[in-house]
């Protein structure tokens, strides 16, 4: 029998989207645990440099709409809009929250938030004028948000278990629902069962399945591949602490799901759609592909959903060309 | 290149030792952490941390022929040919490179590394000049990687007493911060024989800090306050 840990809440992950659920939860005196495989201020959000977006429109005319364009553009129409709208109305105060919690943005001369031209940024819908909305601490943006955000989990008493790599989802038996998960204590090399009334996985990106990357070593999409686990591979080492190369045998299988998962999705997408670029289907085809793609390990089936184009409250921004 | 390499699994080892490798390098190996994913791939019982590769995310910090530095922005070139690697110095070792870093992080936990302040927020941003916001820099980047803590020898004889270089440091950054209400209730936590005064200027902290920071001045900051508010 595996040890037991119950919570009412587990996340999955301490970047910047897994530390700010887990301290609104800490917040609202939920039994939190965050489960992350290197301490929380070693997490990729640790890398980002140039800025995080809002409309605070302290250098320059801005506003979530305009905001919100450059957001439904920049994802070549593949984004869902009201989920766009939701972060752009929702951006200014989330960036003045991480102000008031300490984080250390650059200023300007009235003592304001110093934004920044970034790309991507426009003013009015797209025009040659640049927004500046980009808010910045120097280059490093990204490390002054994750230790401003594990600082306020230190403060709310979030309890993080730190080099404990969650290994698979638990489901219910009877209704599937997810219930919680197993997780690997890699001091010791044992596995314990977490079980929480809501599960979050906020788990990162898979930036390691390419060649080059300037991902660090840690992305290899772990959140993605727990849920669709392959068999483990064969290692040398057996020892049962600190054992690098099971933690990394894991890895790589999930990094394999995800590579797995993004190569049958994009040779299957006959067309070019943002980051997606095929010499044989150089153009975006609206009629075909404006859609998600869901890809499940079963089978290695691939299965399609519509794009939310309808906005919570505004009119939705019609696909057209994306040029810069 | 020949690298010898601490290595210790509780698991197997009586006791710990140094082992050689041979180490061929390819040209685009350009630093230590390149030249230790080769050895890995040779030897995958060895175990170290190591993420960002670029200096930011702290978890690579090992001792390098004596000295403390980060394995990811270590230059070979700069290397002589043999080099030894070790587990920072001062901390318990779990296994080979890595070191439990328990009694660090609650030394950073102990200085309350938070901004504290209890007005109610204001609608919009608390207003900070760039004066006032280029009083953090030097202090705020800080990456936690412990190269410092671990090459003071106050924080090797009382890293339970000691706050050390590292957990000082961001306790300045805190007091220097001009939203921040609780600087007398920080200076009354640090005026102990111990929590600040084991620090002897030795300065080992701002040789080994990979950010160019310097906790010695920021310690030495914190004194100037202490006994200005004294007087």
């Amino acid at each position: 029998m595996l040890p037991v840990r119950r919570f009412d809440a587990l996340v999955v992950g301490a970047g910047g989207s897994g530390m700010r659920a887990s301290l609104e939860l800490a917040r609202a005196n939920l039994k939190v645990a965050v489960l992350t495989k290197v301490f929380p201020t070693r997490s990729h959000t640790v890398a980002a440099q140039g800025g995080v977006a809002a409309p605070l429109a302290n250098s320059a005319e801005d506003n979530w709409h305009w905001h919100m364009y450059d957001t439904v553009k920049g994802s070549d129409y593949l984004g869902d809009q009201d989920a766009i709208e939701y972060m752009c109305r929702r951006a200014n105060e989330v960036v003045v929250e991480l102000e008031h919690m300490g984080m250390p943005f650059d200023r300007l001369e009235n003592g304001k938030i110093y934004q920044r031209p970034f790309g991507g940024h426009t003013q009015d819908y797209g025009s040659a004028k640049m927004a500046m909305r980009a808010c910045a601490a120097a280059d490093r943006t990204g490390h002054a948000m994750l230790h401003t955000l594990y600082q306020q989990n230190v403060r709310a008493n979030t309890q993080f278990f730190v080099e404990w790599m969650a290994l698979d989802v638990i489901r219910d038996p009877q209704d599937g629902a997810v219930i919680g998960v197993t997780a690997l204590e890699m001091e010791t090399g044992e596995v314990s069962i977490f079980q929480g009334k809501a599960t979050l996985f906020a788990t990162g990106g898979s930036g390691r399945m390419f060649q080059s990357s300037t991902n660090a070593f840690i992305n290899t999409g772990d959140g993605l591949g727990i849920a669709a686990r392959a068999q483990r591979t064969f290692i040398g080492d057996k020892s049962k602490v600190f054992n690098t190369a099971r933690i990394e045998a894991l890895e790589l299988d999930n990094l394999v799901e995800s590579a797995l998962a993004t190569v049958v999705s994009a040779e299957a997408r006959k067309e070019s759609r943002g980051a997606q670029a095929r010499a044989d289907f150089p153009e975006r085809d609206d009629r075909n592909w404006l859609k998600h793609s869901l890809w499940s390990k079963e089978g290695n089936r691939l299965a399609y959903k519509p794009v939310h184009l309808k906005p919570l409250t505004v009119e939705s921004f019609e696909p057209k060309l994306r040029t810069y | 290149m020949k690298i010898s390499v601490y290595r210790y699994d509780p698991d197997k080892d009586e006791r710990p030792y140094l082992k050689d490798y041979e180490v061929k390098l390819e040209p685009t190996d350009r630093m230590l952490l390149d030249a230790l994913v080769r050895i890995k791939m040779q030897d995958d019982t060895l175990a170290f941390r190591r993420s960002c590769r670029e200096g930011v995310c702290g978890s690579d910090a090992i001792n390098i022929n004596g000295s403390n530095g980060l394995a990811c922005i270590t230059k070979v070139a700069d290397l002589p040919g043999h080099v030894t690697l070790r587990p920072l110095p001062g901390l318990p070792v779990i296994r080979d490179l890595i070191v439990d870093m328990t009694q660090f992080f609650k030394q950073y936990h102990s200085i309350k590394p938070y901004v504290i302040n209890n007005d109610p927020p204001p609608e919009r941003e608390r207003l900070q000049s760039p004066a006032e916001r280029e009083e953090l820099n030097g202090l705020y980047e800080c990456i936690l990687c412990a190269c410092c803590s671990t090459s003071c020898p106050s924080f090797w004889w009382n890293p339970d007493k000691f706050v050390g270089p590292a957990g000082l440091l961001q306790a300045y950054r805190f007091i220097a911060d001009t939203r921040d209400q609780a600087t007398s209730e920080r200076l009354d936590d640090l005026e102990d024989p111990y929590r600040l005064f084991r620090c002897h200027t030795i300065m080992n902290c701002v040789e080994a800090c990979p950010k160019g920071l310097n906790p010695t001045r920021a310690i030495g900051k914190i004194k100037e306050i202490m006994v200005k508010r004294a007087v």
